[in-house]
């Protein structure tokens, strides 16, 4: 009896620490509302007044501004939803969170398109163009930085092909960088198996980079001017390779398909437009952006960042009228397929969940 | 009787891997309680270990070549950390003066994480192996060093005079009464070193790396893989446990008796 007993309890412990690894969602992409319908309906009636509160992923960075100066400037709650942000360093971990379902919706960049592929989540916009400062340096007295131009249609890349092979990269992996690298690659008619690839975040890339190690350093902003400054060369970026290279906002499948929140999602897109316009006014920006810096516990001095902040605009109406702004997303997603890191079913399904017919209501809506 | 008893000590730890495979499979795979992007199911994870034999997708190499860049890593700095780590712990141990020396300096470093160390090794050592073999040799060579001082410390002294009666000197003494009977307890530095140079091969392998299991497991973990990371943790699992009863089999073969 007491071996039975104890059995029993060790097959309930494992259940129960299995069972702890999920969350409380029964399955992916069902909608709460199917368990109780009645019961959230009641629930929005009574607090018809309340603002519908959006979880949002943010990063210290550029991309997710808009969201820290909608929430700042009170438009969140004038228009009906309240902006609660939460914030991760980097893609991989806003990922997590959301398989854990803690965000209904994030700025995000590279990483956006896992979002898509695995947790089946809404890519609804392109919002912002952040091509600039997303290189790779090389040393100023290596082979590589003494040959420009190589390729006439990219005038301002440096190196060749025989003194890019064999080189090493340091970057980190699954990035955008690793995008550019792709097209870098490519037009030099090499593959990443002429190159050795070393995975390294931006900062100790560059610890490793200034104390003699690779030959070629990815960077991003604000490490991009430190570089520049001591005299090292952009041997590539998203511009010189013609790569552009857009942030995104993306959905949590489950905030997306309750029918309740789609005039919600359309409010916020509706501010992400006023917000991209306000930011036309250099001042604005740059001022939202020293403050978003300050928030987030780095000091800045505004004249050293001006560079930066500007040369990232944020897309307003006339950006997305015409224009398949979504078509580095797309890009992006072709390029993971393409070294295989997600597979061609997933690219599908990524296609198949960016959905611009918010980013349109939105758009329609700002313009009356 | 006796093969009954031990065949039937044999069952119940099959059942016990069994129960839990089970139990893992109902969770995952019938119940589905645990969404698979979370944890994949043990048929999905024994699918996925067999692709990744041949196959170099979605992280950039076949298990093997992991594999054997993780064993390069963590041997060197394990083989390192014993090489240094047992000498040193026998010294500070046998010579009061060379241990008050190096005690300060050890019980500094002993309680900085290796995961610290990664910017500085960087500096000095770049990001080629050396790097990443310090960092695990930082992990190993601690248990090495504090189990050789106590082994040697729990020397009876009993044991040192009878030597000494018999005219021994005291290097003598070191080598054939101290060391044996610090055995043991070097065996169980070396196994727990041994465990901890596995434990810090990943962040080792954050230090820069396009291979070996911490690497695969990484990319796992962004690709939103956690099949690939399973795949990974079993590896290291597996591989733990071979070289573990290795350093068992070598205990059996250089250590009489036990800790007493």
């Amino acid at each position: 009896m007491k071996r039975l007993l104890s059995f029993a309890l060790a097959v309930g412990l494992v259940v129960f620490v299995l069972s702890g690894c999920g969350n409380s969602q029964n399955g992916a992409g069902k909608p709460d509302t199917e368990a109780g319908g009645d019961q959230v309906q009641a629930e929005a009636t009574e607090g018809a007044d309340k603002p519908v509160v959006i979880r949002a992923a943010v990063m210290p960075q550029q991309l997710s501004l808009p969201l820290y100066y909608i929430s700042q400037q009170g438009w969140d709650v004038e228009n009906g939803f309240k902006l609660e942000l939460t914030t991760f360093q980097s893609g991989a971990p806003m990922n997590e969170a959301l398989g854990a379902d803690l965000w209904d919706v994030a700025t995000i960049g590279a990483a956006g398109v896992l979002s898509c592929s695995v947790y089946d989540a809404v890519h609804i916009i392109s919002h912002e163009d952040s091509s600039a400062g997303l290189d790779f340096m090389v040393r100023a007295d290596s082979d590589i930085a003494q040959v420009k131009g190589y390729l006439p249609d990219y005038p301002d890349v440096y190196g060749s092909p025989e003194t890019i092979k064999g080189k090493t990269f340091m970057f980190p992996i699954g990035s955008g960088h690793h995008l550019l690298l792709g097209e870098y690659l490519n037009a030099m008619g090499l593959k990443e198996s002429d190159i050795n690839m070393v995975n390294m975040n931006h900062a100790e890339g560059y610890q490793a980079f200034v104390s003699g190690q690779g030959d070629f350093s990815a960077t991003a902003y604000p490490t991009t001017d430190d570089y520049l400054k001591e005299g090292y060369v952009s041997a590539v970026n998203m511009i010189s390779a013609k790569c552009p290279y857009y942030d995104n906002m993306i959905v949590n499948r489950k905030f997306y398909e309750k029918a309740e929140n789609e005039e919600t999602l359309v409010a916020l897109l509706t501010q992400m437009l006023r917000c991209a316009d306000a930011f036309q006014d250099d001042e604005t920006l740059l001022n939202a952006m020293v403050d978003w810096y300050e928030v987030n516990g780095q000091e800045v001095d505004p004249e050293s960042v001006r560079n930066q902040v500007l040369e990232r605009p944020f897309l307003t109406v006339s950006d997305f009228t015409g224009a398949d702004t979504t078509a580095p997303f797309k890009r992006m997603a072709e390029f993971f397929a393409s070294i295989e890191k997600i597979s061609e079913d997933d690219l599908t399904k990524v296609f198949g969940n960016i959905k611009p017919d918010l980013l349109n209501k939105a758009i329609e809506a700002y313009n009356k | 009787m006796k093969i009954n008893k031990k065949v039937r000590l044999k069952i119940l730890s099959i059942v016990s891997i069994l129960t839990f495979l089970a139990v893992w499979q109902l969770c995952t795979q019938v119940l589905r309680l645990v969404p698979p992007t979370s944890l994949p199911s043990p048929g999905k994870v024994l699918e996925t270990f067999g692709a990744k034999l041949t196959e170099a997708a979605p992280d950039g190499a076949t298990l093997g070549s992991h594999i054997i860049v993780s064993l390069q890593v963590s041997l060197l700095g394990f083989l390192l950390g014993c090489i240094i780590g047992i000498p040193l712990g026998i010294l500070m141990a046998w010579y009061k003066k060379f241990d008050l020396f190096a005690k300060p300096v050890f019980d500094f470093v002993r309680t900085i994480p290796s995961i610290a160390w990664i910017p500085i090794m960087i500096i000095i050592l770049g990001i080629g192996i050396f790097a990443k073999a310090a960092i695990v040799f930082l992990s190993a060579f601690i248990p090495c060093v504090i189990n050789s001082y106590t082994g040697i410390k729990a020397t009876k002294n009993v044991h040192i005079w009878v030597a000494q009666t018999f005219g021994a000197s005291w290097s003598a003494i070191l080598g054939k009464v101290a060391i044996p009977t610090a055995l043991p307890y070097i065996f169980t530095g070396m196994k727990v070193s041994l465990n901890a140079s596995w434990t810090s091969l990943l962040a080792a392998e954050m230090l820069g790396s396009s291979k070996g299991l911490g690497f695969m497991i990484q990319m796992g973990r962004l690709l939103i893989r956690a099949d690939v990371v399973v795949v990974g943790m079993i590896t290291i699992g597996l591989i733990g446990f071979i070289l573990s009863a290795g350093l068992d089999l070598l205990e059996d073969r250089f250590v009489k008796g036990g800790v007493q």
